[in-house]
């Protein structure tokens, strides 16, 4: 029960942030794989849910890079393609009213 | 970001990164083992655009027979040997990464340039001599920003008078702050203590340290091709990479070598070739009218 709901939460996060983008699959730690945009180069896969507030709430080389290292983020594809993530997310808008809703949601992950 | 730069943290630093694993660069470098931009001038394959890297540098210097060479953080000594085989030179390297110290010695010894090359464990601030051509490919990155008037300074020391110094490096491009999420990851895992300027700030500092600056080559697109090779020969080789040097450093080299490429690529930095002349005196340096002699056969 608290596992199907925390993979809820993920999966609403995840869509809130990522549907603005071209083309993008994510992989949460339960396996559950989302898709958006159109003809994904490569997955985000999440290993575990601390993982994934850590990176979402800070999504930069640094946090990022960080949990890469320690394998609780890895890339499935097109490593080079997934850089440009970090543009993605320095140019995202969000309204503030989207921001209030994915920290909320991302903190009591 | 404030590094000492000591001599014994630089030896610390550089250590962190180059004496990795001899086996471990040799899974994704070309033969020579050229960790530095390669020169796509004859198509895609990375063992030939370093060899025309290689050869691009030592056709800018203008190298003749007899002359005395110095490589300031001579790697595994790929260029010195090159430079010694096909220009005909004395090659002095040196370098403070203990395994690259011992793999160009090996190598020159195995390749039988004994007389013609010398490969010492040193920092480049305790040389002494009086040298005809200066290279440094790929190590001013490192010497860090409040240390570039020292670099420059002691090249000019050691360099004869309209004596030649290739300074082949990375810089940051103008307007991107300094201290970025990505800076400060290669700081932490990869680099420590690396220190990149804009191009503009490096050449003010050349000639204030009595350099003429002849030529300025970016190599920008060069430096991106060359990472994404990189990473994937890296990558190819996963299994044995993890065996050499484990799982953590494996992700790190990996992730640096393609966010590296991508930084290329979007123009956060860049990669400069500068051709200098040691001019303390007037009159002119010595490099022909024109260009045409690097280009030609």
């Amino acid at each position: 029960m608290e596992k199907k709901r925390d993979i809820r939460k993920a999966e609403e996060i995840a869509r809130r942030i990522f549907s603005g983008h071209p083309g993008i699959s994510v992989r949460l730690w339960d396996g559950t794989l989302l898709h958006f945009g159109n003809n994904p180069e490569f997955t985000l896969v999440f290993r575990n849910p601390r993982a994934f507030r850590q990176i979402l709430l800070k999504p930069d080389a640094l946090t990022a890079g960080a949990a890469f290292i320690n394998n609780d983020l890895d890339i499935e594809g097109d490593l080079f393609d997934a850089m440009g993530l970090l543009d993605y997310f320095a140019t995202a808008r969000f309204s503030s009213g989207e921001k209030l809703k994915i920290l909320t949601h991302l903190m009591t992950l | 970001m404030s590094r000492s730069h000591s001599q014994s943290a630089d030896q610390k630093a550089i250590s962190h990164h180059y004496d990795l694993s001899n086996e471990f660069y040799q899974l994704f470098l070309d033969e020579n083992m050229v960790y530095s931009c390669a020169y796509f001038r004859s198509g895609e394959d990375l063992d030939q655009a370093q060899k025309d890297k290689l050869d691009h540098i030592c056709r800018k210097l203008r190298l003749k027979p007899g002359e005395r060479l110095l490589d300031i953080g001579c790697g595994w000594g790929g260029l010195i040997a090159w430079a010694a085989r096909h220009y005909g030179v004395y090659a002095h390297g040196v370098t403070i990464s203990e395994n690259q110290y011992e793999y160009a010695n090996s190598w020159i010894r195995r390749e039988g340039f004994l007389d013609q090359c010398k490969v010492d464990l040193m920092d480049y601030r305790d040389l002494e001599g009086n040298y005809d051509k200066i290279v440094s490919v790929g190590m001013f990155e490192h010497v860090g920003l409040k240390n570039l008037p020292v670099y420059f300074g002691t090249a000019q020391r050691l360099l004869k008078e309209k004596g030649l110094f290739l300074n082949h490096g990375i810089t940051v491009s103008k307007g991107r702050k300094k201290s970025t999420p990505e800076a400060r990851f290669i700081d932490q895992y990869i680099f420590p203590g690396g220190e990149l300027d804009n191009i503009s700030n490096i050449l003010h500092r050349m000639e204030l340290a009595s350099f003429e600056v002849l030529d300025v080559e970016s190599l920008r697109p060069h430096y991106a091709m060359t990472l994404k090779h990189w990473a994937r020969r890296l990558e190819a080789q996963k299994e044995e990479a993890i065996r050499t040097v484990g799982e953590r450093k494996y992700r790190a080299w990996l992730l640096y070598l393609a966010g590296c490429a991508f930084a290329f690529q979007r123009g956060d930095i860049s990669v400069y070739q500068v051709l200098l002349s040691r001019q303390t005196q007037g009159g002119f340096s010595k490099t022909p009218l024109t260009r045409e002699d690097i280009y030609t056969k």
